[in-house]
């Protein structure tokens, strides 16, 4: 027994301490790899002029898939948005996912929709097309509507879009979703610049729900007013800016957001399309791609770019948050589960060697040690074994780092463009960024922990309803 | 002195060295994160403060040059109206202000390539006059001869925009740049400012052009009034795939007719999207005599090379391709066949489509499902 508790307090004195230090390393060198690669797109972008990307009838054709449940409240402004967006060729499919409210009579009512005569065909699995729908208004001939049985899950509504889609690209994005107007322009560019073949690209998601919208267009953005919401655009900052581009930058991605994703069509319908049993299916779907391009030994990239296209409205509520955040953390598990093969396989080089150990150490694990951390403070302060001068150094090593990362994140954002122009709202994020370690992270951890009980417990877990907002008014919030 | 900072750090170290060493490494990353916690405030607001400020300096350069500019330069009808007393008073000014201040120089340049890229006639001669004698050139060769290739698409696209074909020399010294970005952008100065020989990389560019410089450059050609086009087809020898592509691309956009026995000896060509750009582009000029070679070739290739042969024939007129088509819909085993055949049936000329809607009875569901997709006007946008 007292080997035993030798061994725990050694494994977390020491083990962890050093897993822990391990695990700052990387995110320095992510805050390194990150800052050289937003500034190289800096570069090769700040004179760049897309008027040939605009008049050329050579660029690819985009499908931009938008799956649609019980979205009443913001459809009819996000087809406007998505409706305008700045491109020679493109095409916009919204999937009615068996909606029970009046989503699709709004859609027939406002774009003149009637029933055409489709050639369906499943390339991809998914839920039975009921009927598909264009506009007999030539000025929204690129909207094309589906409507389909509830498939459940956003990754079943998504392949039905993909099986009705006609060009080679397309954007998987959210009905709730602001797009920049010229999202697509900067999105296609990796796909036409770089000569080794690009399988996706994402790009920068931002939180929209104190920002100022009007019609569906972003009129002002503005740093969130509510509790969830401001930590949650902390959130954001870190992990696309300093997390997906340090990724990019070694083409090491595995995560291309479910917001904002272009993709290579051949290449998703190559390798199944989305897993709809997933509750991570745009990880998913990268994994599989990746691992499809390795098997068939052919070269790839996976890009991010560092400009803030897409706005979204998060969970501002608890109950919503943490849906969300199990199911996240449910559908990581699942992921690394499924794709086990993977795991320090030589096979996949970068992909398997360090970013898959990487997530399976550093963010599916981390949680579950965290909470072991916090369990074995709470027993030794309860046991009086408690070291209070070591114990604070210690919180104090782990809060200062925590507080910088996000801090330098922060900074990052200001060099790729930041979108605050008050000072007022810099100085928000950055008290907040103190905040966050108590008043934010640990319902974090706690819904990770409830996801991989989820997980672990083969515990039901359903998608449930994103209240929204709407932007029917002149501010979201 | 020196014995007072040598017992500092030995009473620093043996205060240290009593604590464990996990203990020693948390001090020290914490106070390491403290001193970055605080420089990247300070770099937070400073570079806030220092890019408003800039914001600030700009506009007010802006608001004098315009001022300068506007008031004492283009009122006058052409450039010889205007007076020499006041054109040197005017640029006195402003080379006065250039000097002091960096911010004021580069919003100049800025502000006449902004006034030269839009506007015409007297006002783009007045700008250029301006720019010339306040020796604006000397900054913009400058940034071509730097080091870092970014300056050096920076300072092309500033020729570019003034159309100052007095800085062409160097813009060719920069068409052998190892950098392909800055190579691209240099020939896209020389297409936009008509230069001699401005045809001539299509020949020496060895380096793969991705597709974004294949637009950027047709873009520049297509774009460039009173360009002399050459025959594309003597460029299609190379061996630069890029290159090909491009050529195809302007051989369709100008038509080039000549370029088709070309084309059609090309179509054993060694890359797939070559043979596919081809056999595009042979539909589209849809000259005599191609649908032949198609048909031969068509038993070699993979099917979205067949997919495109299909679409292509579908553009021609004769009995021929349209027999060929009906017999590969009515056969096709691989849905994108079946798919670009029942396209290209509604899209052949030789009304096809009404010889089979006489026998649409005899066709299954899936074919006859598939010809009424392409047969529904509203599907018409983006399908195949």
């Amino acid at each position: 027994m007292e080997a035993f508790s030798e061994w725990i307090a050694f494994f977390f004195e020491y083990a962890i301490f050093y897993y822990g230090m391990f695990l700052m390393f990387s995110y320095l060198m992510l805050a390194i790899f990150s800052i050289i690669e937003i500034n190289k797109y800096n570069r090769r972008n700040r004179y760049i002029n897309y008027t040939p990307l605009l008049n050329s009838p050579h660029v690819p054709g985009i499908s931009v898939i938008a799956p649609a449940f019980n979205e009443g409240a913001v459809i009819k402004n996000g087809v406007h948005t998505l409706l305008s967006l700045n491109y020679p060729k493109f095409e916009v499919i919204i999937v009615n996912d068996g909606s029970t409210d009046d989503s699709l009579q709004q859609l027939i009512d406002e774009y003149d929709l009637v029933v055409v005569n489709f050639f369906y065909r499943e390339k991809v699995k998914c839920q039975p097309v009921k009927s598909v729908y264009k506009s007999t208004n030539p000025v929204y001939s690129k909207l094309i509507v589906v409507d389909k049985e509830n498939g459940q899950s956003k990754a079943d509504a998504s392949n039905a879009g993909i099986n009705v889609s006609s060009y080679p690209l397309f954007l998987c994005t959210d009905i709730d979703c602001i797009l920049h107007k010229d999202t697509l322009v900067k999105m296609v560019k990796p796909f036409v610049e770089e000569k080794t073949r690009v399988i996706a690209t994402g790009a920068v998601i931002r939180i929209s729900n104190s920002c100022e919208v009007e019609n569906g267009y972003l009129q002002k953005v503005r740093v969130p007013k509510q509790y969830l919401p401001l930590f949650q655009e902390l959130e954001y900052i870190r992990a696309f800016l300093l997390g997906r581009m340090a990724w990019s930058k070694i083409n090491a991605l595995m995560l291309v957001s479910g917001g904002i994703g272009l993709f290579d069509k051949e290449i998703v319908l190559a390798a199944g399309g989305y897993d709809h049993a997933s509750f991570g299916e745009d990880m998913e779907l990268i994994s599989r791609m990746r691992m499809w391009m390795h098997d068939n030994k052919q070269k790839y990239l996976v890009t991010y770019i560092p400009e803030s296209l897409c706005y979204t409205e998060v969970p501002a509520s608890l109950n919503v948050f943490a849906r969300q955040r199990t199911r996240w953390a449910k559908g990581l598990a699942q992921t690394l589960w499924i794709h086990k093969k993977i795991f320090f396989n030589p096979k996949y080089k970068i992909f398997g060697l360090l970013t898959f150990p990487y997530w399976v150490f550093f963010e599916w694990l981390a949680p579950l040690i965290e909470a072991g951390g916090v369990i074995y403070y709470v027993y030794l302060i309860i046991t009086g074994q408690i070291n209070w001068p070591y114990a604070i150094v210690l919180l104090l090593f782990i809060y200062s780092f925590s507080v910088m990362i996000t801090l330098i994140s922060i900074l990052w954002d200001d060099f790729a463009g930041m979108k605050y122009t008050r000072k007022r709202e810099v100085l928000k994020l950055c008290l907040a960024a103190a905040a966050e370690p108590f008043a934010y992270h640990p319902l974090v951890l706690f819904f990770s922990l409830r996801g991989n009980w989820f997980f672990f417990t083969n515990k039901k877990l359903s998608w449930g309803v994103m209240t929204r907002i709407g932007f029917k008014n002149k501010t979201a919030h | 002195m020196n014995l007072t900072a040598l017992s500092s750090s030995s009473l620093c170290a043996s205060l240290f060295s009593q604590y464990p060493d996990i203990i020693r490494v948390a001090a020290f990353v914490a106070f390491f994160s403290f001193i970055l916690i605080v420089i990247t405030l300070i770099v937070i607001f400073c570079n806030r403060v220092r890019k408003v400020r800039k914001k600030e300096a700009i506009a007010k350069a802006e608001n004098i040059i315009f001022e300068e500019l506007s008031e004492h330069l283009l009122t006058y009808d052409t450039v010889t109206d205007i007076p020499e007393e006041e054109m040197n008073e005017t640029v006195c000014k402003l080379n006065k202000l250039k000097n002091q201040d960096k911010v004021f120089r580069r919003t100049m340049v800025h502000l006449m390539v902004y006034f030269q890229m839009n506007m015409r006639g007297t006002v783009a001669n007045i700008i250029s006059s301006a720019y010339s004698r306040l020796k604006l050139r000397e900054f913009t060769l400058g940034k071509l001869r730097s080091y870092f290739w970014f300056k050096k698409t920076q300072g092309l696209a500033e020729v570019q925009g003034m159309r100052d074909g007095h800085s062409l020399p160097e813009v060719q010294n920069l068409i052998d740049d190892s950098n392909q970005d800055v190579r691209v952008a240099a020939y896209n100065v020389l297409l936009k400012l008509k230069a001699d020989n401005c045809f001539d990389f299509m020949v020496d560019e060895q380096g793969e052009l991705s597709e974004w410089h294949q637009i950027m450059l047709e873009d520049a050609v297509v774009k460039t009034p009173g360009l002399e086009i050459p025959n594309f087809k003597i460029y299609l020898t190379t061996e630069c795939k890029g290159i090909i592509l491009l050529c195809i691309k302007l051989i369709v956009h100008y038509r080039q007719y000549n370029a088709v026995p070309k084309m059609l000896s090309m179509l054993d060509h060694e890359q797939e999207d070559v043979r596919n750009q081809i056999i595009e582009a042979l539909g589209k000029l849809n000259s005599d005599s191609y649908e032949e070679r198609l048909i031969e070739r068509y038993p070699e290739e993979t099917i979205k090379n067949k997919s495109a042969i299909l679409i292509a024939l579908g553009q021609s007129g004769s009995t021929l391709s349209g027999d060929f088509i009906m017999k590969k819909f009515l056969g096709a085993k691989n849905f994108d066949i079946l798919e670009n055949a029942a396209a290209a049936i509604i899209s052949h000329p030789g009304r096809l489509k009404d010889s089979l809607t006489a026998n649409m009875s005899q066709l299954d569901e899936k074919h006859q499902a598939i010809l009424e997709h392409f047969e529904e006007p509203l599907n018409a946008y983006g399908s195949v």
